[in-house]
């Protein structure tokens, strides 16, 4: 649903939806021709060089595959995103609810440990913080209602 | 068991199969996408139960391990009452395997469903390893390892 939203530039890497493929019919010849370059590795930008498109025509076909559904953004490129500041927004809210008032600092030196800040820490990452976040929390249950809250902000965040 | 109570982790992107396995190498449930082989299930659940008890037999406090392999990674946790084995893409990431795994064993430790199906499983047999489950070339590992530990003491 997120990635038909995605606004397209020339240096993303989109990946055939393996999931649904839009019916034949509806594809033109120069969807086509899109498809059958997209191999995980080649951005946007390098297709329409390769098939001499010219780049508002470029985007105009790779919006149109997304509409479809017949492409979905790389997971690995989504993973190359920063993580979104309303969700270290709730990160932090949660893991004070469950640490209590030191847990600004206690992120900010998590942070520094991955040698990070809240504007550059990348998705991929993010799991990394968490963990080191949740060994803090000395109270079991405590721990368990942190990472479960978490479990469900990463399922929304990676996948 | 697996459907119900690691539903989350089945939904990262690179898990291939999920085995519960108790401490008698008894397949208690297992959960294969359709590209992996579940002939093998037995197989790596015997060599992990074999690593794990020898771990305990050794006082060595190893509740989880984490191993590459030419395809991908097998990561196997142990449990009082059972084993949990993954085997995903090396793409996945070990920090949020943990994290999901953490969540779905406490949530099926508290569920009183599972809670009672646990019950009813083995206990771990710490200091005992069934040699009749080694081959030979285990046996002489086995042995060599021994004698190396009771040299170090």
């Amino acid at each position: 649903m997120l990635d038909r939203q995605v606004e397209i530039h020339d240096d993303l890497i989109f990946i055939v939806n393996e999931e649904k493929t839009a019916p034949p019919e509806h594809l033109r010849s120069l969807e086509w021709a899109i498809l059958t370059q997209l191999n995980g590795e080649r951005t946007v930008g390098e297709i329409g060089e390769i098939l001499s498109l010219d780049p508002e025509e470029t985007v105009h076909l790779f919006q149109r595959l997304l509409k479809l559904g017949a492409i979905v953004l790389s997971q690995l490129h989504q993973m190359d995103h920063v993580v979104p500041e309303d969700v270290f927004e709730d990160l932090e809210y949660q893991f004070t609810y469950s640490l209590g008032p030191v847990a600004g600092i206690v992120l900010e030196d998590a942070l520094a440990t991955l040698k990070h800040s809240r504007e550059t820490l990348k998705k991929r990452d993010f799991p990394q913080l968490i963990e080191l976040l949740s060994l803090e929390i000395a109270n079991r249950q405590k721990r368990h209602e942190f990472q479960r809250h978490m479990v469900d902000k990463l399922k929304r965040l990676l996948t | 068991m697996i459907r119900t109570n690691f539903k989350d982790l089945l939904e990262i992107p690179g898990i291939e199969s999920v085995m519960l396995v108790d401490h008698h190498n008894n397949l208690i449930d297992t959960w294969a996408a359709p590209s992996s082989n579940p002939a093998i299930f037995k197989e790596v659940a015997e060599t992990y139960l074999h690593i794990f008890t020898l771990m305990e037999h050794l006082h060595y406090q190893v509740d989880e391990i984490c191993m590459p392999f030419d395809r991908g990674i097998v990561f196997a946790r142990s449990h009082p009452r059972y084993n949990l084995i993954i085997i995903g893409k090396s793409s996945l990431q070990i920090p949020l395997l943990r994290i999901f795994c953490d969540v779905c064993q406490k949530d099926m430790d508290e569920h009183r469903k599972s809670k009672k199906a646990l019950k009813k499983l083995p206990e771990k047999q710490l200091t005992r390893i069934d040699s009749r489950a080694l081959d030979d070339v285990e046996k002489i590992m086995l042995e060599n390892i021994l004698e190396e530990h009771n040299r170090a003491r």
